[in-house]
């Protein structure tokens, strides 16, 4: 069964003349444990998209269906409940709690749902991504790459159906690049984890399972790789 | 346009929101200054017109001055905290702007400049309209004044042109702007040379990012409130400047609030306690000339004219024939004579008191002022009567009456009567011992009010003749208007060849005087309390949003990773509340502490008991969380319109 179901979504910003189409009906599903990379060049809707299975925003029509849940049919709360246990989001800048420290930063989804985290695992995640001698430090500490592992750890924390990740690699060295698809790839593999990549390097897209090209808010191509 | 004045505009065209609260600051702490000065001007001229040419003025001048001068630090102190926290935001918001500046060439000099010229801009526009205000505020309350006392003044030097004028004193008002454009340029340049100071690189970098030194962990906060409770009071200590300017203005207002409070109440309190309960609506008090006199052994005695029963009497009959009643006359002379008494004869109570105002009590005798009166021929008769001993007796007043230092009011029977003679020793010195035999003593209960309020002591003793050196009328006038302006009359006309002074007192009007003035105080007070704690508050309003919209980004996140929106608003309101605590646990404590100086300096004139200004209290708390609740919940309501996705980027730098 899929886990990811796009159906007829369409997104428009700006009114009258100005008004542009972000997404134009589109469509596809994703199924457990695939690893999909979305490219286009800028402007062609990846980023609509991807707030859109977020639960980040609302389309103009058109229904995501995460996990047999369809997410546009929530409120407000229930959307944030949604978020917080279904989607695992990585950002290109981090954007981490400038005031939890890194394992606080991790524990967050958990925290925002009233439970305390399991410790196996946290230190399960800590250790993959490698920060357990700095859990305790504040991201103001922490060099991009290691903030970016401890996003990709908050987002992992709650074995969400989906992890996005937009530009997760934007904003790192070639090294750090390098570090942050590795774990993204080993969660995918180890744990089936489905995982949606956001990107404009052609190398990284490759990694994936499958690539969907966008153009002017629609889908260009559908392809699997390799 | 130079360019620095060009970046200070577009700043405060950015934050138009700020802009108005700060400029809000300008105006209202000019207009405090303008009209604490415009009055100050007001009441020299008051002085001018009541004491001309008297030795007084200058005294009353200097009070005045000095109050002035009061007021406005702390307007200014005030002020200063306010606005220079309002630069202060405003500076941080660019710290990258000014870091791209520094790095292409921009002078530490030039930086400042950003930042003053924006205070500039604001005196400019602030300064004007507060003075405008002050002055309008002056005249209002000028005229409230005159409405109030207008009348008690004329009744108080009839035919005298007595109001208060409303001035206007070019001194005043240049003082006026000189103080507040120095308040203003201060609150700006103390920030700005700090900004300036950041090196480039670092304003580059640090800009959007913020720096947190360590983290305390407050389980118990997490545990009570949870994750939104951790994250209130982490961001609490984060930005800890932000929120201490916000604190600070919230401790000053609430102490403020309360110190006033209790100067009002306990200003009511004086009110009752000196309340005379006699039944006289006329008083007319006349005092004999004295002068001191050096002894020639370093130390000095009163030597005063009398007042001659013949004289007394004379008067008395002209003021029954008036009003058809009696007058109940009362000639004293306290501290002519003094008595040695075996400590024996002491009540308990005397001797507690003694003991309390540090006398020695194991002593065998005791040293008394005494204190002697006659009453007019009627009223001596009657008292005789009372006492059961005939005319020509020296009658005991066996009754004290005091207030002890905790206010409360303290009666007792001083002596154990039993017919001693006192023996009564001359202060100015001699041997002369005069033998003063007691055939009476009347108590706790017996003595008319009008004795008591004549001033009593340990030792007081109604002899029959008496040449007093002042000598008090108390008068039951059906008209006492009327009988006021008779009264002054007879006194005018009365020949008083030894001379002295006297006084013909209304005393429904002297009250009405004394709510009046009181009421007009409070108002004055509760005005300046008010455009004061405005201040605070458009400090309070523009910190507190622009803090909540500063994390506007945080905040998105949150979201994202699924913290609801009502999550969201438990975390601000909890940092309210922190905020809140924190504030009333610094100021409630320093208004206590005002409200006890202010107790201090009232109980110079009357004593009564410290209380805590419970209501004000109650009052400060209340308004406290309610504000800073409405203004954490309004700026969080418009943060609510926004799309987290655009929020998110935007704090990106995308």
């Amino acid at each position: 069964m899929a886990i990811l179901q796009v159906e007829n979504l369409t997104k428009t910003y700006g009114k009258g003349d100005t008004i542009v189409t972000a997404l134009d009906d589109v469509s596809f599903s994703v199924e457990k444990g695939e690893f999909v990379a979305i490219v286009g060049a800028s402007g062609s809707g990846k980023s609509t998209l991807m707030h859109l299975i977020g639960g980040v925003d609302r389309p103009d029509a058109g229904r995501v269906v995460v996990d047999g849940n369809e997410i546009y049919q929530s409120n407000e709360s229930e959307l944030a409940i949604f978020r917080r246990r279904n989607i695992g989001i990585v950002y290109q800048f981090y954007n981490l709690i400038p005031t939890l420290t890194a394992e606080e930063n991790i524990m967050l989804p958990c925290l925002l749902d009233n439970r305390k985290a399991d410790p196996a695992k946290l230190n399960t995640i800590l250790d993959t991504i490698g920060l357990s001698d700095r859990a305790e430090h504040l991201p103001s500490e922490l060099s991009g790459g290691q903030q970016q592992r401890v996003s990709i750890g908050r987002a992992l924390i709650n074995d969400p159906a989906i992890i996005l990740a937009d530009e997760p690699t934007g904003n790192l060295d070639s090294k750090a690049s390098r570090e942050v698809m590795d774990l993204l790839k080993l969660s995918n593999k180890r744990y089936n984890q489905t995982l949606l990549v956001i990107t404009h390097d052609e190398k990284i897209a490759l990694e994936a399972d499958r690539i969907i090209t966008l153009s002017d808010g629609q889908i260009l191509r559908d392809e699997a790789v390799r | 346009m130079k360019l620095t004045t060009n970046l200070a505009k577009s700043q405060l065209k950015t934050n138009r929101r700020r802009t108005i609260w700060t400029l809000l600051g300008i105006v209202l702490s000019t207009t405090m200054i303008t009209t604490v000065y415009g009055l100050v001007a007001s009441s020299f001229a008051l002085v001018e017109t009541i004491w001309e040419g008297a030795a007084l003025r200058a005294e009353y001048e200097a009070m005045l001055a000095g109050l002035g001068i009061i007021l406005s630090v702390v307007i200014i102190i005030s002020s200063i905290v306010v606005l220079s926290n309002a630069f202060r935001v405003s500076a941080k918001e660019r710290t990258m702007q000014f870091g791209i500046l520094k790095s292409v060439g921009a002078t530490k000099k030039q930086i400042q400049e950003t930042v003053v010229s924006e205070s500039l801009l604001l005196a400019a526009v602030g300064i004007p309209m507060g003075i405008v205000l002050g002055l309008l505020i002056q005249l209002f309350g000028v005229t409230l004044i005159n409405h109030f006392l207008l009348d008690l003044f004329q009744s108080a030097r009839p035919g005298e042109d007595m109001g208060v004028r409303f001035v206007l004193s070019w001194q005043a008002m240049l003082l006026s702007i000189a103080l507040a454009f120095a308040t203003v340029l201060l609150s700006a340049w103390l920030p700005a040379r700090k900004a300036a100071k950041i090196p480039a690189i670092d304003a580059i970098r640090s800009a959007g990012e913020v720096k947190v030194k360590k983290v305390r962990k407050s389980w118990l906060v997490g545990k009570v409130f949870g994750v939104e409770g951790t994250l209130a009071a982490r961001s609490l200590r984060r930005s800890r400047r932000n929120f201490r300017a916000t604190v600070v203005a919230l401790s000053f207002s609430v102490a403020l609030f309360i110190t006033l409070g209790a100067f009002v109440s306990q200003m009511n309190q004086l009110t009752e306690l000196t309340f005379v309960d006699v039944d006289a609506n006329v008083v007319i008090r006349y005092h004999t000339n004295m002068s001191r006199v050096e002894d020639g052994a370093g130390g000095y005695y009163m030597e005063y004219t009398t007042v001659s029963p013949d004289l007394a009497e004379t008067i008395s009959r002209r003021f029954e024939a008036y009003t058809g009643t009696i007058p109940f006359g009362i000639g004293i002379d306290g501290w002519t004579y003094r008595v040695e008494l075996p400590t024996e004869i002491l009540s308990s109570e005397a001797l507690e008191y003694l003991g309390g105002i540090g006398g020695d009590i194991t002593a065998d005798e005791q040293w008394f002022a005494v204190t002697l009166m006659t009453l007019d021929p009627v009223h001596y008769a009657m008292l005789a009567e009372r006492a059961g001993v005939p005319l020509g007796s020296n009658i005991l007043i066996n009754h004290n009456r005091m207030h002890t230092p905790d206010g409360r009011r303290w009666e007792f029977e001083p002596l154990r009567f039993s017919g001693q003679t006192l023996e009564l020793i001359p202060y100015e010195g001699g041997d002369t011992v005069r033998k003063l035999p007691l055939h009476a003593a009347i108590g706790m209960g017996e003595v008319p009010n009008e004795i008591l309020y004549a001033g009593i002591q340990t030792v007081t003793v109604i002899v029959p003749e008496l040449h007093a050196m002042h000598y008090i009328w108390n008068v039951t006038a059906e008209d006492p208007a009327a009988f006021f302006d008779y009264a002054w009359d007879v006194m005018t006309e009365t020949d008083l060849r030894e001379g002295g002074n006297w006084h013909v007192f209304n005393r429904q009007d002297e009250q009405e005087f004394i709510s009046a003035l009181i009421g007009l105080i409070t108002t004055f007070v509760w005005g300046f309390v008010a455009l004061l704690t405005l201040i605070y508050l458009t400090n309070i309003i523009s910190t507190i949003s622009a803090n909540v919209q500063s994390r506007a980004q945080e905040f998105a996140v949150l979201q994202s990773v699924g913290m609801t929106y009502r999550g969201l608003g438990r975390m601000l309101g909890l940092e309210s509340i922190l905020s809140s605590v924190k504030s009333l646990f610094v100021g409630v404590p320093l208004g206590i502490a005002g409200a006890y100086f202010v107790h201090l300096a009232i109980r110079a004139a009357a004593q009564f008991a410290f209380q805590l200004p419970w209501g004000a209290i109650a009052l400060s708390v209340v308004a406290v969380f309610a504000l800073t609740w409405i203004v954490m919940h309004h700026a969080a309501t418009r943060l609510r319109n926004r799309n987290i996705v655009d929020t998110i980027r935007a704090g990106s730098g995308v």
